[in-house]
């Protein structure tokens, strides 16, 4: 039996304000995503937003291609060190965690990340319709995922909310994960 | 909009452009035995639309609080540098206005920015449902 229930929520799902531009999709809190974990008696922990400690609020778009590279890599690596430090902290506790992130993030995705056909870079020149949702995390979610491998902790049973998607519907990603929610328990210490 | 760098880029969403820094006890206060009042001031911070920065739990051990205030202040800076509106939002009836923020008056001292606004709410305002009006007129 779990000692009480936690998730660990991508910084935005708490502020909108650090998306990148014309990804907010509300003011600030996500309520309908936040209210069910709040009527589910979750503890609420905010991950650290790794793109607006490295880059700001007026970065470019960018991808998980442009991301992976060993100086954004070590970026979140040392943000996986400390939020590893509370993971733990609530594991050795004996807490059931969960992890939600941001599908379609080239940071935060869990079960998808974005990418683009063709590579970005260089002379900024993107439009939306190039940005590509692919299968896989995004490169501070993965960088997070070994710090725990690295303690022994197993990875929370997570979900990601579409909301960088461009066909991204909230109605549905709110019954997504309701579901995700009524499933088996996750991580427990 | 303050700030030209703000005014140079259009975000063409729905961010609010405001900010506030809350205390864990805000956030999650069940665990700490609070009454109804401060889950209706969660739910009034959002229904206002402000966005929420979150300082860390109270039973972390002080020795691995330090890089979650520096990323705190971190974000303090680079809001205020572009113009939104930010502030911490402290209650008057917990120790140093809530967990972790006298820390994160000491981390904003230290760069060198005394002016930034703590503003405290107290319970009777948070009661009379009064506390996020008083918020939204600090700007």
């Amino acid at each position: 039996m779990a000692k009480g229930k936690v998730a660990f929520v991508a910084h935005c799902l708490l502020n909108q304000n650090a998306k990148v531009a014309e990804f907010a999709r509300l003011p600030g809190v996500v309520s309908p995503i936040i209210g069910k974990l709040r009527e589910k008696d979750f503890i609420i922990e905010q991950l650290p937003c790794p793109e607006i400690l490295a880059m700001g609020l007026t970065r470019w778009w960018t991808t998980r291609d442009i991301y992976d590279n060993p100086g954004y890599r070590r970026h979140c690596r040392n943000l996986a060190k400390f939020t590893a430090d509370l993971i733990e902290d609530y594991y050795r506790r004996g807490f059931e965690i969960i992890l939600v992130g941001l599908d379609g993030s080239p940071s935060s995705g869990v079960r998808y990340t974005g990418s683009s056909d063709p590579i970005w870079g260089g002379r900024p020149q993107a439009t939306v319709d190039q940005y590509k949702i692919v299968p896989g995390k995004g490169i501070w979610i993965e960088e997070l995922e070994k710090e725990l491998q690295s303690r022994g902790i197993p990875f929370p049973r997570a979900t990601g909310i579409p909301m960088d998607s461009q066909d991204f519907d909230m109605d549905k990603a709110v019954k997504e994960f309701e579901e995700f929610l009524g499933e088996s328990s996750g991580v427990q210490g | 909009m303050k700030n030209s760098w703000v005014r140079a880029l259009e975000f063409r969403d729905k961010r609010s452009f405001r900010v506030l820094i809350v205390s864990d006890y805000i956030v999650n206060p069940g665990r700490y035995g609070a009454d109804l009042s401060i889950k209706k001031l969660f739910e009034r911070i959002e229904e206002r639309g402000f966005g929420i920065i979150k300082m860390p739990p109270i039973h972390l051990d002080q020795k691995k609080v330090e890089p979650w205030i520096v990323s705190a202040a971190d974000q303090i800076q680079e809001y205020s540098n572009r113009g939104f509106k930010i502030a911490v939002l402290c209650l008057s009836f917990l120790q140093d206005g809530g967990v972790w923020m006298s820390r994160l008056r000491d981390e904003l001292k230290e760069r060198g920015i005394d002016s930034f606004k703590f503003e405290t709410i107290s319970e009777e305002e948070i009661q009379k449902g009064t506390a996020v009006n008083k918020i939204e007129q600090l700007w």
